[in-house]
């Protein structure tokens, strides 16, 4: 294969502009390839700042380095493969790399242990690892494993049925953000145990909630998509709030099937109509309604295609002052 | 060269308004001279500014010196200026920051560019220097299509990239090509070490 190679061109001599111009229009995967060369390659492609709009690792029975880029290009790496009725897989040093660029598969050899491998990207392409996900058969990996090489992670989705895998990998990877998705739930809920922790961000497309789920999670921003929901629920959830009940909500957004309903939303709450539009997360309009503690809230609601989009900002000291 | 033998790049005479109907005259490094039209000027930026700073009339175009343009030779210049002929009147791309970036190469440039790696090298070289956006995507796509289909190692040798250690054999060479001292004190010290001494001075 190498003799194919005939032709040389000294890229490095190029001015800069010109060799920036090369990085770019070429296929990302040659621009992984250029910087795995040398210290000098490597910091040429990271001083680039050429930047996906997401790197994502995907954990079934593939261990997958996923990137999302702003054009159509699908490009992922493909580490392990691991078959059913094999013994747990430790994440080491894969010898080969299968590398998918749009309809294109390259088998590389390699020399980068995943954790090396993975540091290597986070810095050429400015990223933390925004997403890993944990999918069905992801359990044939050492969770352990997977916990010291694939560090540095924004958010974590679990769309795994096996629970107690999923209380074990939330037990040690203790996310930030989580989202559960799909199997990960139990009969469409969320495990309580699951809703009582303290995420940043804890999002669920569809979802069945009730009230005392409302009340028990304990997120700073939440977002749930629900199969279905009442105002009266809602009405007696911001009541309870109004009382002191979810004390850390910072922003809260419910999507569901429904009229508009705000007469029944607001019965029985003193409320204020909101000035028109405010800087703060998108909150144009809505209805104010205060905590026993002075703390102020917006309420704003729209319906599109019969969904109902409630949103719910918390306006804390530190969100007023930010 | 005379006026009259500068050779004139492909002129499209009748996409050329009749306002715009000038040419410039430039001179490459070794001498070779060429008559440009002032709507193909346009695609380079460093070329349009001086022509605008210039303020020639046509009569000036005619009985002052060609403008020289000394770190580019006849040969590559040719090239420039066939591309700024072919592509003259055509908006400037803006760059909107996007990667990877999409850049398609046009039959013409491709033909243009079915040149041996030194020249076209030198063709980058003279897009860059002359701020001509298009001519430098182009050309720097057709380095980046070099690239396709390789391996790490396969990169390596196309593009000519050191390891880490050349880098560093060509780093210490520089710094003792800079001061030749450098190489015998290295080596007294050294020396020293070995001796078990724990000061140089």
């Amino acid at each position: 294969m190498d003799d194919i190679v005939v032709s040389t061109f000294p890229l490095l001599n190029l001015p800069i502009n010109a060799i920036l111009n090369t990085f770019r229009t070429m296929d990302p995967v040659q621009v992984f390839g250029v910087s795995i060369l040398s210290k000098k390659t490597k910091n040429l492609v990271e001083s680039f700042k050429i930047t996906p709009e997401m790197l994502q690792v995907e954990v079934a029975e593939m261990f997958v380095i996923n990137f999302i880029l702003p054009s159509d290009t699908t490009f992922y790496f493909e580490l392990y493969q691991v078959p059913e009725n094999q013994p747990l897989l430790e994440l080491g040093t894969p010898e080969t790399i299968h590398i998918h660029c749009n309809s294109q598969v390259m088998v590389w050899t390699n020399s980068m242990n995943v954790k090396q491998l993975l540091d290597h990207l986070r810095i050429i392409f400015h990223r933390p690892i925004d997403k890993l996900f944990f999918e069905e058969n992801c359990e044939r990996f050492s969770l352990e494993s997977i916990h010291k090489n694939v560090t540095d992670v924004v958010m974590i989705n679990i769309f795994s049925g096996n629970h107690e895998h999923n209380r074990r990998i939330l037990s040690l990877f203790q996310p930030a953000a989580l989202c559960l998705v799909e199997h990960a739930l139990v009969d469409q809920c969320v495990p309580r145990d699951i809703l009582m922790q303290n995420f940043d961000l804890f999002h669920v497309p569809d979802v069945q909630i009730i009230l005392d789920d409302l009340l028990m999670t304990n997120s700073r921003f939440i977002l749930l998509f629900c199969l279905r929901l009442s105002w009266k629920t809602l009405n007696q959830f911001l009541k309870l709030w109004v009382k002191g009940s979810n004390l850390r909500l910072e922003y809260l957004f419910l999507r569901f099937p429904d009229n508009l309903g705000l007469d029944e939303l607001f019965n029985g709450l003193k409320y204020q109509d909101a000035p028109p539009k405010r800087e703060l997360l998108k909150a144009y309009g809505g209805r104010d309604i205060w905590r026993f503690d002075g703390t102020q809230a917006t309420i704003s609601t729209d319906i599109r295609d019969d969904l109902v989009s409630f949103r719910m900002f918390v306006w804390h000291d530190h969100r007023v002052v930010n | 060269m005379s006026v009259e033998n500068a050779p004139v790049v492909d002129v499209d005479e009748a996409a050329i308004p009749v306002e715009k109907k000038m040419y410039y005259r430039f001179e490459s490094n070794d001498k070779k001279e060429f008559r440009v039209s002032e709507l193909a000027i346009q695609q380079s930026e460093t070329l349009n500014r001086l022509v605008e700073a210039m303020g020639y009339t046509s009569e000036d175009v005619e009985n002052k010196p060609a403008i020289a343009i000394e770190n580019i030779d006849g040969k590559t210049l040719k090239l420039v200026f066939q591309w700024c002929e072919h592509h003259k009147g055509e908006a400037i791309p803006v760059d909107d920051g996007s990667v990877p970036k999409i850049v398609e190469i046009p039959e013409f440039d491709a033909k243009l560019m079915d040149i041996d790696n030194g020249l076209l090298f030198k063709l980058i070289w003279a897009a860059d220097y002359l701020n001509i956006v298009q001519l430098l995507n182009v050309s720097c796509k057709k380095v980046a299509n070099m690239a396709q289909g390789k391996t790490p190692a396969q990169l390596r040798r196309v593009y000519l990239l050191p390891s880490d250690e050349e880098d560093e054999a060509a780093k210490r060479a520089a710094q003792e090509a800079q001061d030749p001292r450098a190489r015998e004190v290295e080596e007294e010290f050294e020396e020293r070490k070995r001796q078990g001494g724990n000061s140089f001075f």
